[in-house]
């Protein structure tokens, strides 16, 4: 297959969990999308480099995952591990979408590992590998994210 | 069920949808890639050449054989008195991970405060990306980091030393930093020390930057600022410069200011500069290259 072609397939077909992992990070839609596109074009640009097309999808969240982290450290807007702050709800107050509406007063570190394991079936291995971190480090930032949830999710039930 | 499961079927029931300007972005991103790629960049030279589960840290030193003595020697020579030769290289590959670094250092005749300092200043950048690259990379990393340095200006009057800094796959980020020398006296200068004492230099600058970006803006649809009442995001506004901003002279003698990525624009419009051609700043300058 033409590799444009194929690039853009995989593209698409990853469009959803770079929407969400760029908002869990960022919670921004407008830096979302520039760190998705900033990623689309770095992701093409190295492909060659990609031996194993199987991982492109770890890959491309890892490319997305730096582009968000640049853009935070551009514009200060870290959030400390520690703090957990009521951050402004991602997608209007939709009671349907419940547990994201939980998610998005996680601060921006459980965010991101809540969004990729939860919602979209990444591995702890592979999470580790998408945001730099070690793959103990996924599984106390997940215990701490559920300890969260289970108090935020009975708030709301 | 307990919480792991009654989490993952919540997330599986819930369908989060993408807002349309995001789907649009992501449309128009692909839509616009070249059949060929045509962004150069430095990784190129490494394709093939990661190999798998190799560590090897090469620390380059001037003189430590006789080989290296003889490629030392060949190295440029910039100008009568300052020369710039790489002391160091600092190689790593592990996995995925790929870091090179080549630490300059400039050397002189005769002593210049300037050297030794940006020496120094340089020394420390390099150990702070080292850090930063052995924190970050991983076995299952994609962390490619390369550093390379140039000489922009070498004249009896300027000496400016750009360091360039390309973190590769991961983040595509581009950041260059600049050293300069006022040659005759061999003294380190920045930004500010180019103006006399009580000439708002910032305001003269920050006011051309930011005309030139609208102009920028109003001149190609594709891009685009962060500048009060033309950014949507509300939430960052480019206004004034660092009174020591970046910035070198072109071989014209002019001022470029360049921006990181991300400083005054969105990363899509990568490290954008700006040449200044406002007259009354030349006719303030204090030092020309």
């Amino acid at each position: 297959m033409d590799e444009l072609k194929w690039f853009t397939d995989q593209i698409e077909a990853n469009e959803k969990t770079m929407y969400h992992l760029a908002m869990g990070i960022l919670g921004d839609s407008e830096d979302a999308a520039d760190a998705a596109q900033e990623a689309i074009l770095t992701a093409y640009e190295k492909l060659p480099s990609l031996r194993q097309k199987e991982s492109f999808r770890p890959w491309l969240m890892r490319i997305l995952t730096n582009e968000c982290y640049g853009i935070l450290r551009k514009r200060k807007k870290v959030v400390s591990l520690e703090e957990i702050h009521d951050l402004p709800a991602l997608s209007g107050g939709d009671e349907n979408l419940q547990l994201w509406q939980a998610v998005c007063k996680l601060n921006q570190q459980l965010r991101a590992v809540v969004v990729l394991y939860y919602y979209h079936g990444f591995s702890g291995k592979e999470i580790g590998s998408i945001l730099g971190i070690t793959e103990a480090n996924v599984k106390t930032r997940l215990s701490r994210a559920r300890k969260h949830l289970r108090i935020l999710l009975e708030g709301s039930e | 069920m307990n919480l792991d499961d009654k989490l993952r079927q919540k997330a599986r029931q819930e369908d989060i949808p993408v807002p349309e300007a995001f789907h649009h972005r992501v449309e128009e991103t692909l839509h616009h890639l070249p059949a060929r790629r045509t962004r150069p960049h430095i990784w190129r030279r490494y394709l093939g050449s990661i190999s798998a589960a190799a560590v090897a840290i090469i620390f380059l030193l001037p003189n430590s054989s006789a080989a290296m003595a003889d490629t030392m020697a060949h190295l440029p020579v910039v100008g009568p008195l300052f020369q710039v030769i790489t002391v160091r290289t600092y190689e790593q590959e592990e996995g995925k991970n790929h870091v090179s670094i080549d630490t300059p250092q400039i050397s002189q005749e005769g002593y210049s405060s300037g050297a030794q300092e940006i020496n120094q200043e340089i020394e420390a950048y390099v150990e702070q990306l080292i850090d930063e690259y052995e924190q970050t990379a991983h076995s299952d990393g994609y962390y490619n980091l390369d550093v390379t340095w140039e000489v922009v200006t070498n004249t009896e009057r300027w000496f400016t030393l750009r360091i360039n800094s390309d973190m590769i796959l991961a983040s595509g980020n581009h950041q260059e930093r600049y050293y300069h020398i006022d040659v005759p006296s061999g003294e380190r200068k920045r930004l500010s020390d180019l103006f006399p004492e009580g000439y708002d230099y910032i305001s003269v600058i920050s006011e051309e930057l930011k005309g030139q970006m609208r102009q920028r803006m109003e001149a190609n649809e594709s891009e685009y600022y962060w500048l009060e009442g033309t950014s949507q995001l509300g939430t960052y506004y480019f206004d004034s410069i660092d009174p020591n901003q970046d910035f070198y002279f072109d071989d014209q003698g002019q001022i470029v200011i360049p921006f990181d990525k991300y400083e005054v624009a969105p990363g899509s419009m990568g490290s954008p500069s700006f040449t200044l051609t406002t007259p009354e700043l030349y006719e303030n300058l204090l030092y020309q290259p």
